[in-house]
């Protein structure tokens, strides 16, 4: 077996691994430890690794620190704390000389008189070998503890102090990172990050179905939702989910739905009644291996044409692709912007990577409420409202349930411009045009995003690999161009593409898609695809080895 | 007094029971007095959602078999609209089954009104979850051997506060039903015995008349009134099953 190399690519980076079975603990103290790495100054991120298990299985989280704001996981362990035996055991290829392995205390948890407290004692170890603040940590984990007995709270902090007071033995003394960080104060995750776009742009109403790696901004929204004015509902299914918030955005409610890859699947024909009926709505999608229930727990980059073409038929929608927090935040008030205005579903497409680390960032930009878009004022009239007739744009204002006179046919049939069932030819014709007139629109907003670097390799990327293909991209002298936006693509695309000797697309799946994409709609070809759907996040080693490898 | 009718006629056949559900729901709406502005009518697919054609309302047509869901959430959205379901014994008991029972059991506000022509009609004749055993429809030649649903008692069961079974040509009843629905605050569940002169040669107008009964008084017990749902040989009870707070 081989033990990985540790190649100081960025030499200032400190990774501590927590692992062990589900049911441990291992997530939160890993949550624990991240926050109290960011609050001592340290740009922090935590990846998470799990299967779909209860209990049992090899859960681990990967805290990586660093003395600037960067995002990918280290190459190498510094630190290693397992929880079991049989935890370190499956680590062993992972580890390398140079990795400390905190012991397992389960002595101390004896001592303190409850095994259950044997994760708060590895953190006890763990914050003192380091020199964190111990005071601070400890009541924070003894919060985290709330409602249990006194004896639970005593038994805990016994553990703690315990486990601090033997880790002054450690003959190692690790070398951190300079404590840089004054402003990545809050600590997220993308699907949280999503979260809180949505409630700044104004949301009214958001359902969902559970399923991973989406749950999390379900629970998210679903605990906000009383102190922040919207509806949330768990739906009976996902197509029940998509429907009631389709007949929100009827009434002028923001509406939003949330799901993964399979549970999108089972709302295709509904995105297709979004587009025809031109009722605005965000749907944000969290990919996850497929096909089929596929790893229910990992990352994949494999849904992407399939969300491109989503719903049957042919309508407008835009698809945004976020990779960190900043742009879950950003891009999910985008969308409520673009929805609100063109009348059209957004998608937000993100993974389980971005879904589910946890990351230092700046604290969110104030922003004001996306308004509503509707009209609420019309003159007397018998007639029906003219809701879809024909503009330059392709976009007519709508009414909305509760206006007078504002009265329409909210179609999914073929419909005249009042919304009734038309299947002329005339009108069909006529209605096509329309509805793909506001794809032009639409184009017309997206900008090619900037290009980093001066090689004359341009690697191609979009989603949540960014940092990882821009420190690719960094180590094989190539330039970056990342897409926060896939469909539409910019108008100017294939100018900017024929300018460079090579394109080397680089996605988590195994068809090439965005690389076929592009192919399609720029004429331009690009020259290499690299990237594979295994669950994991983009072997950045194996990467700068392939590129760096062309002849 | 606000005219509910569009500048297009109906294209069902003629005979179809729709027509006169049409005239009972016209009566229900005004005798309801709700302001035309704060009216929602949703739409499934099938005959009856062609109504969508003949109606001047904010009226909404989706998907098939997804005319509830979309109606709960226009409900829960905007609480202050009067929002009422049109659909078919495929819309609503076969594609949809799934969100009949969960709506039902929510309670959400609103009113169900089921075409029950026991046949897929717009799709040229196939059976429906409703049709009784031995029919023979276009995609089961040979007949249908699954057991109907009735919808009345799965109603009930599924916790639908307001349930009551209709006939189309009974227009002054049916009005009755449909304005006492709608006014009901919570799910209210109407079945609407519609007889389909195209494609249902069994259950005709005659046939119904030959065995419906109305029911005496409101029972007074979940179990009570599912007693009554079931079709027997001789008696289909219509009326109020249910109706509490």
């Amino acid at each position: 077996m081989i033990i990985r190399d540790i190649i100081n690519l960025m030499p200032s980076l400190f990774s501590v691994k927590i692992v062990g079975p589900a049911g441990t603990g291992v997530m939160s103290i890993g949550e624990t430890l991240l926050r109290s790495f960011v609050r001592e100054g340290f740009y922090a991120l935590g990846y998470p690794e799990y299967p779909s298990l209860i209990k049992g299985g090899h859960n681990t989280f990967l805290i990586t620190l660093s003395d600037y704001p960067f995002f990918n996981n280290a190459a190498a362990i510094d630190i290693l704390i397992p929880l079991t035996q049989s935890a370190l055991d499956l680590e062993k290829n992972n580890l390398s000389p140079k990795t400390l392995v905190v012991p397992i205390l389960t002595d101390v948890a004896t001592k303190a008189g409850n095994l259950l407290t044997l994760n708060t004692a590895a953190l006890g170890y763990l914050v003192c070998l380091l020199h964190l603040d111990s005071t601070t940590i400890l009541n924070e984990i003894l919060a985290n503890f709330e409602g249990k007995s006194s004896e639970v709270l005593d038994q805990n902090k016994t553990a703690f102090t315990l486990a601090c007071d033997l880790s002054t033995g450690s003959a190692t003394q690790p070398i951190l990172p300079a404590k840089n960080n004054t402003a990545h104060t809050l600590v997220i995750s993308g699907n949280e990050a999503v979260g809180v776009g949505a409630i700044a742009a104004g949301l009214d109403f958001f359902a969902a179905y559970p399923m991973t790696p989406s749950t999390t901004l379900l629970t998210y929204l679903a605990e906000n939702q009383a102190s922040h004015h919207y509806l949330c509902r768990q739906a009976e299914d996902e197509i029940g989910a998509i429907n009631m918030a389709i007949g929100a955005s009827y009434t002028g409610a923001r509406s939003m739905v949330g799901t993964a890859g399979g549970g999108f699947a089972l709302m295709q024909e509904s995105i297709s009644l979004s587009g025809m009926q031109e009722l605005p709505l965000v749907i944000f999608v969290a990919s996850r291996p497929g096909p089929a229930t596929g790893l229910p727990t990992w990352t994949s980059q494999a849904d992407l044409l399939f969300t491109i073409f989503s719903g049957h038929g042919e309508f407008c929608k835009v698809v945004l692709t976020p990779s960190d927090p900043q742009e879950c935040f950003n891009l999910t008030y985008e969308a409520f912007r673009l929805s609100q205005y063109f009348h059209i579903p957004v998608v937000i497409l993100s993974d389980k990577y971005l879904a589910e680390n946890l990351y230092s960032t700046l604290p969110f930009p104030k922003v004001t409420e996306i308004p509503a878009n509707f009209i609420s004022n019309l003159p007397p009239s018998d007639l029906l409202f003219p809701r879809y007739d024909a503009t330059s744009s392709g976009i007519h204002p709508r009414s909305v349930p509760g206006v007078e006179f504002g009265q329409y046919v909210c179609n999914s049939d073929e419909h005249n411009s009042s919304g009734l069932d038309d299947d002329t030819l005339e009108n069909r014709t006529l209605q096509n045009r329309r509805r793909s007139d506001k794809m032009k629109s639409i184009s017309s907003l997206v900008k090619l995003p900037p290009i980093t670097g001066k090689g004359d390799n341009l690697i191609i990327s979009w989603g949540s690999t960014k940092q990882i293909v821009a420190e690719v991209a960094v180590e094989t002298g190539s330039s970056h161009l990342h897409f926060n936006c896939v469909w539409p693509l910019p108008y100017n695309l294939s100018e900017t593409l024929i300018a460079y000797k090579r394109l080397i697309v680089v996605e988590n799946n195994n068809t090439h898609q965005f690389s076929r994409l592009l192919a399609g709609e720029t004429g331009v070809k690009p020259d290499l695809s690299l990237g594979s759907d295994t669950g994991r996040p983009l072997d950045t080693l194996n990467l700068i080895n392939q590129i760096t490898n062309i002849k | 007094m606000y005219n509910l009718n569009t500048s297009i006629s109906p294209t069902w056949c003629p005979g179809c029971g729709n027509f006169g559900i049409w005239t009972s729901l016209k009566l229900a709406i005004d005798k309801s007095a709700i302001p035309p502005k704060d009216l929602v009518i949703v739409y499934d697919i099938g005959c009856c959602g062609n109504m969508n054609s003949f109606l001047k309302v904010y009226g909404f047509h989706g998907l098939h078999g997804r005319s509830i869901p979309a109606a709960s959430g226009i409900k829960l959205a905007n609480p202050k609209l009067n929002v009422i379901v049109i659909g078919g014994d495929g819309g609503l008991l076969g594609e949809g089954l799934s969100h009949f029972i969960h709506h039902a059991r929510a309670n959400t506000d609103i009113t169900v009104l089921l075409h029950n022509n026991q046949m897929y009609s717009l799709t040229t004749g196939q059976s429906s979850p409703t049709s009784m055993i031995g029919t023979k429809g276009k995609a089961t030649p040979l007949g249908v051997t699954d057991k109907p649903i009735d919808p009345v008692s799965l109603s009930i069961l599924s916790g639908a506060t307001f349930t009551a079974r209709a006939f189309s040509p009974d227009i002054p009843n049916t009005t009755e039903i449909i304005a006492k629905a709608i006014s009901h605050t919570g799910f209210s569940f109407v079945e609407i015995l519609q007889p389909c002169v195209t494609y249902n040669k069994l259950n005709t107008a005659t046939w119904f008349k030959e065995r419906l009964k109305p029911l005496e008084n409101l029972p007074e017990t979940d179990l009570l009134a599912i007693e009554k749902t079931a079709w027997s040989d001789a008696t289909i009870y219509s009326g109020i099953f249910k109706q509490t707070s």
